[in-house]
């Protein structure tokens, strides 16, 4: 799949502006804060239905305007055509239609433009919290799996049920357990699907590391879960009454796969603490390219790629190498400061 | 604009308390109150009120009903060793319409809701279990497949599990008629899963 182009309408510092795309690689040039990673941000509404800068639709509305509308035209690899149109209005929130129908559950529409996205705040992947970490895995398998998405939609609603309940609690553990069970199901779905994904992408990641590294260093990624047990539904039940002692002194839901975590490891040591800044770089680059290859196989189509801003630090050489691994009909968006890092063939949209 | 009529303003503010209905179309319907005939309106007027006066819930299962108990608890014909508990009366009518059904009703008046503060004692729990001796040899949970509708069905099973009565839940599937390939992903999804 590839965007052909894009319209922005009082879309953050862009009054009216139309963009062309090309398949493979389209630099977006220019000075700090003239607007590239607004054009990224853009990309990224169209994929995802929202920024991934702001969980408030509204700043990315233009200064003392009522709405922002973005529309993009994308290919895809049978030869049908998709346009998105997003309409953001401060009153009434997002609308948004495909191929002029309305899409009325935005959870419908995910994964129907598969989107890889880095930016400086992904780095934390590696060395931030765990939550981090299971946004990275929510994301992707959102988009591969709807049961995925409705487990994880539904999972958060029960938690916040149980939340709920044990802060007044008071001996009713015929109702915890009711909330458990039904807890269970989603929480079983979720760490199949987390650990199929795992496993899947682990051989690419060691291989991709290897390459843009120039080392033999091993990577793996382990699934830490914060129950034991959780081969069936059964035993993430039995984990949570087991546990329960706890939740209910801390009044919290403590258990389950919204405080699960990975671990990254290099020769066998934990990435976090103990991988350098260019190690970790390293990671999550070679982890971008896992994501792509997984997507590519999954959904039998190629996501759109945006790196915004990550490749200031790096030399010329290893830029080189990043996308001698990525295939010729991925459209990747790239911003960056210093067109010098980049070969001369890549298509240019100056700011 | 400051142009204010305070009788039909107050008209609008009502409307627009209903459900579903925000300002505008709740000024569209106070306009087309206005332009309809006033017999028309008293009938409308008087509707409103005799559904408040006359409408009650039955002693037995808490469908709305004229009379107590209600037309379905006292209908011989009906199977009276089944029970289908709902969430609402609302979904009794929409049972009903199927004229598939055959047994009785238990209306829970809600489902289980920690955020609500619906607890089992809110709903109408302790009469369903009141009305198990006997007769009844089925219970239906046909509650929601919401999150609170799914716990308040495992809540029930469990309760009823030490009960003895047979407990069964609605099956979740494809919509006949439908074609597979405009079917919601994840009812196909789990429809495949739970194949038989």
């Amino acid at each position: 799949m590839f965007l052909k182009q894009i319209s922005l309408t009082n879309f953050r510092n862009q009054q009216e502006a139309k963009f062309d795309f090309k398949q493979g690689i389209n630099v977006f040039i220019g000075k700090n804060g003239q607007g590239k990673t607004n054009l990224a941000e853009a990309i990224h509404y169209l994929c995802f239905l929202k920024s991934f800068r702001t969980s408030s639709d509204e700043f990315a509305l233009k200064k003392s305007e009522k709405q922002f509308q973005l529309t993009g035209n994308f290919n895809f690899k049978d030869g049908s055509e998709s346009e998105v149109i997003l309409l953001y209005t401060k009153n009434e929130g997002k609308l948004v239609s495909q191929n002029h129908k309305s899409v009325a559950k935005f959870s419908d529409f995910i994964g129907s433009h598969p989107c890889v996205c880095l930016s400086l705040e992904d780095l934390a992947i590696s060395n931030g919290s765990p939550s981090e970490r299971r946004k990275f895995l929510d994301v992707v398998i959102s988009q591969t799996s709807k049961v995925y998405l409705d487990s994880l939609i539904r999972y958060g609603k029960v938690i916040k049920q149980k939340n709920k309940l044990l802060e007044n609690y008071e001996n009713q553990s015929d109702l915890l357990d009711t909330w458990d069970e039904e807890l269970s199901v989603y929480c079983f779905e979720i760490i199949k699907r987390r650990r199929e994904f795992l496993k899947r992408i682990i051989p690419n990641l060691s291989y991709f590391y290897k390459k843009l590294s120039g080392g033999k260093e091993e990577v793996t990624c382990v699934y830490e879960s914060s129950l034991e047990n959780t081969e069936t539904q059964a035993d993430i039940f039995n984990e949570l009454t087991r546990k329960r002692k706890i939740e209910v002194a801390k009044k919290t839901a403590s258990f389950g796969i919204h405080r699960d975590d990975l671990t990254f490891k290099l020769n066998g040591f934990n990435a976090k603490g103990f991988a350098s800044q260019g190690q970790h770089k390293t990671l999550i680059l070679a982890l971008k390219l896992a994501e792509i290859e997984f997507m590519k196989s999954e959904v039998g189509e190629e996501p759109i790629t945006i790196f915004d801003d990550v490749f200031s630090e790096l030399d010329e050489q290893r830029i080189g190498e990043f996308f001698g691994l990525l295939s010729k009909e991925t459209q990747v968006f790239v911003t960056t400061t210093n067109l010098d890092l980049f070969e001369k063939e890549v298509w240019k949209i100056k700011f | 604009m400051n142009y204010q009529i305070n009788s039909l303003n107050l008209l609008i503010e009502n409307l627009a308390k209903l459900p579903g209905i925000g300002k505008k179309t709740a000024q569209r319907l106070a306009f087309h109150v206005l332009k309809t005939e006033r017999e028309e309106i008293a009938e409308l007027a008087k509707a409103l009120l005799a559904v408040k006066d006359n409408v009650k819930s039955c002693s037995v299962c808490f469908n709305i009903t004229e009379n107590d108990p209600c037309e379905i608890c006292v209908n011989p014909r009906r199977d009276k060793t089944i029970i289908c508990v709902v969430e609402e009366a609302s979904n009794v009518i929409t049972i009903e319409r199927l004229n598939e059904y055959r047994g009785l009703y238990h209306i829970l008046g809600g489902a289980l809701s920690p955020l609500n503060g619906i607890t089992p004692e809110k709903l109408k729990v302790r009469e369903l279990l009141s009305r198990l001796s006997g007769e009844v040899e089925e219970i239906i949970l046909a509650t929601n497949p919401t999150i609170e509708g799914e716990a308040t069905a495992i809540y029930l099973a469990k309760v009823l599990k030490n009960i003895g009565v047979k407990v069964t839940r609605i099956a979740r599937g494809l919509p006949m008629g439908g074609d597979i390939e405009y079917a919601d992903e994840v009812t196909l999804a789990k429809a495949i899963a739970n194949r038989n």
